[in-house]
């Protein structure tokens, strides 16, 4: 007679059977965990870099600039006028005055500019860093900043960043551009050719005149210059100062989630006077906690046509965990003058670096 | 007996799954943050302007050698002589005469004294990283196509002195970045490198 399975032998199995699932379920959850996390972590690597890429060619299409006297700026530092002295441009009060490029702005009152008001936001869109989870790193807490800087025409005016229609490359590997006296042609590189350092801008107007740029690129083999005409980037074919198209970074809160995103916006004005109020152009990413710019007024390493930016990238899982990335690159603008050349450089801005309590914060 | 045996055997592979998905999720970590290091290093030096790599201007810069920690110690989140936070000024003399008599720290204040000290540090806080030692060695483009041994072969390294002036001297560099970590509750040293090349 065969003896039947009582009722301790059910539960004991039954017992086992559990503590198998359970550790089957654990390990499964785990699996999915890890591999949920490690997705996000190689997404949030390639955003950063696809974010530091699109900002670094903005960038390099930008210069370093400063506005004639009747724009608030002091157009030749050396030149006189109301803001014309390079100890004004080393005074924080007056710096926040003054209207030049890149123009670095903290989302908070104390590191505002009075030329830049056409940027300034109400408290409400201005990313607040303790609604951040607070299991995030500290240093994607603080404060972020704002980059305002114009960029060098390289299509036909278009009434919005995205009706710029791409114009026909420059071929530099290929063909060598030669000032003529019927204008500028191209012939065939018969050796390798270098372009001036940060395509050395130039300013061929007089004071009156800033609208007339060029650049200057080394064409033959005796290491001549000839320039290249360039326009600086507005709605108009001949834009004023007043006309330049002014484009902002800035990390603004997520209107659904509340977290940090970051966006491209313009304005087709850089007039201080019924400045219209910048336009979204894009938004390049729904998880930018901070953006921080330092150039060579917060680092003294840089010079004054870099200009180093710091993305503090998060996500945070549906389990709650949290992945970070934190990104950085240094982007060298055109410059209106020969950069390693202490003379001219401190001629413009003073002794770089030596600015005793800036407003802006790192 | 023999469910019992089957039955231990799959609890200890569960086991030994999840202790390995664990280990395998600590070691992905580290390597992310370690990789994050190594990225922003190889970004200053693609930023930074040529003439001043390796020299006083740019203490993050200088050669640290693998290999050669009492001469050229590697960057790390403290000081090694004080066990404090250094942040030297910038644009001021450095103090280097053979030895470094600073040891800069990877890390920056929050929200340094000076503006001359923003932007020395290249982490923002520490990095969860035990015993954390990044190196950085400069050689010559040669060191590539012959096949060199990293670090033995003088000839293709750029010499060890930090002076004022560029240590730089031909048109190109390649740089070598080593950061070099334990694992978090082991004795494991765990190392990531990246190689990058510039011109002048």
């Amino acid at each position: 007679m065969r003896r039947g399975t009582t009722l301790i032998e059910i539960i004991i199995a039954m017992s086992i059977f559990t503590v198998l699932i359970t550790a089957v379920l654990q390990c499964l959850t785990g699996v999915r965990g890890f591999v949920d996390r490690e997705s996000v972590q190689n997404d949030l690597v390639l955003e950063g870099r696809r974010l530091i890429d699109v900002m670094v060619q903005d960038l390099s299409g930008s210069a370093w600039y400063i506005a004639p006297v009747a724009m608030g700026g002091p157009d030749q530092v050396t030149t006189g006028g109301i803001y014309a002295t390079q100890t004004e441009l080393q005074i924080p009060a007056r710096d926040r005055k003054i209207k030049y490029y890149p123009y670095i702005m903290t989302q908070e009152w104390a590191g505002r500019g009075d030329a830049f008001q056409a940027f300034w936001r109400t408290p409400a869109e201005i990313l607040d860093p303790s609604t951040l989870p607070s299991a995030l790193p500290p240093s994607h807490r603080w404060a972020s900043q704002e980059i305002i800087f114009v960029k060098i025409a390289t299509a036909p005016p278009a009434a919005t960043p995205r009706d710029i229609q791409p114009p026909d490359p420059i071929e530099f590997q290929q063909t060598d551009p030669q000032q003529t006296s019927s204008g500028l042609t191209w012939t065939q590189w018969t050796e390798p050719r270098r372009i001036l350092p940060a395509y050395e801008l130039r300013n061929s107007g007089d004071a009156s005149n800033k609208t007339t740029w060029s650049l200057g690129i080394i064409a033959d083999a005796s290491g001549a210059v000839v320039d290249l005409p360039v326009r600086w980037e507005s709605d108009t074919l001949a834009p004023t100062a007043a006309q330049l198209r002014e484009y902002s970074y800035v990390v603004v809160p997520n209107p659904v989630s509340g977290r940090g995103q970051l966006e491209r916006r313009y304005r087709n004005a850089s007039d201080l006077s019924g400045a219209p109020a910048a336009a979204l152009d894009a938004v390049l990413s729904t998880n930018v906690d901070r953006l921080v710019a330092n150039t060579y007024r917060t680092d003294a390493t840089l010079g004054v046509d870099q200009i180093r930016i710091t993305l503090y990238l998060s996500r945070t899982l549906d389990d709650g965990t949290l992945v970070t990335d934190v990104v950085e690159a240094t982007a060298a603008m055109r410059s209106i003058f020969n950069a390693l050349d202490p003379v001219g450089v401190q001629l413009r801005l003073g002794e770089a670096g030596t600015f005793t309590d800036p407003v802006v914060t790192p | 007996m023999i469910a019992v045996a089957i039955l231990g055997f799959a609890l200890i592979t569960m086991l030994g799954n999840i202790g390995t998905l664990n280990g395998a999720h600590q070691f992905n970590q580290e390597t992310a943050k370690a990789q994050e290091i190594a990225q922003i290093l190889a970004e200053r030096i693609h930023g930074a302007k040529f003439s001043l790599i390796g020299t006083i201007d740019h203490p993050w810069s200088w050669q640290r050698r693998a290999g050669a920690p009492a001469e050229h110690p590697p960057l790390t989140e403290t000081d090694l002589t004080t066990g404090a936070a250094a942040y030297p000024r910038l644009g001021q003399p450095v103090p280097y005469a053979g030895a470094p008599t600073h040891v800069h720290n990877l890390l920056v204040a929050p929200l340094p004294a000076t503006p001359a000290q923003r932007g020395v540090g290249l982490v923002r806080e520490a990095s969860g990283l035990e015993d954390l030692r990044v190196f950085l060695e400069y050689y010559r483009p040669g060191a590539t196509s012959t096949g060199a041994t990293w670090a033995v072969r003088d000839g293709f390294r750029y010499p060890d002195i930090a002076t004022p002036s560029s240590i730089i001297d031909d048109g190109a560099l390649i740089a070598r970045i080593i950061v070099r970590w334990r694992g978090r509750g082991t004795t494991v040293d765990r190392a990531y490198e990246m190689i990058v090349a510039r011109a002048r």
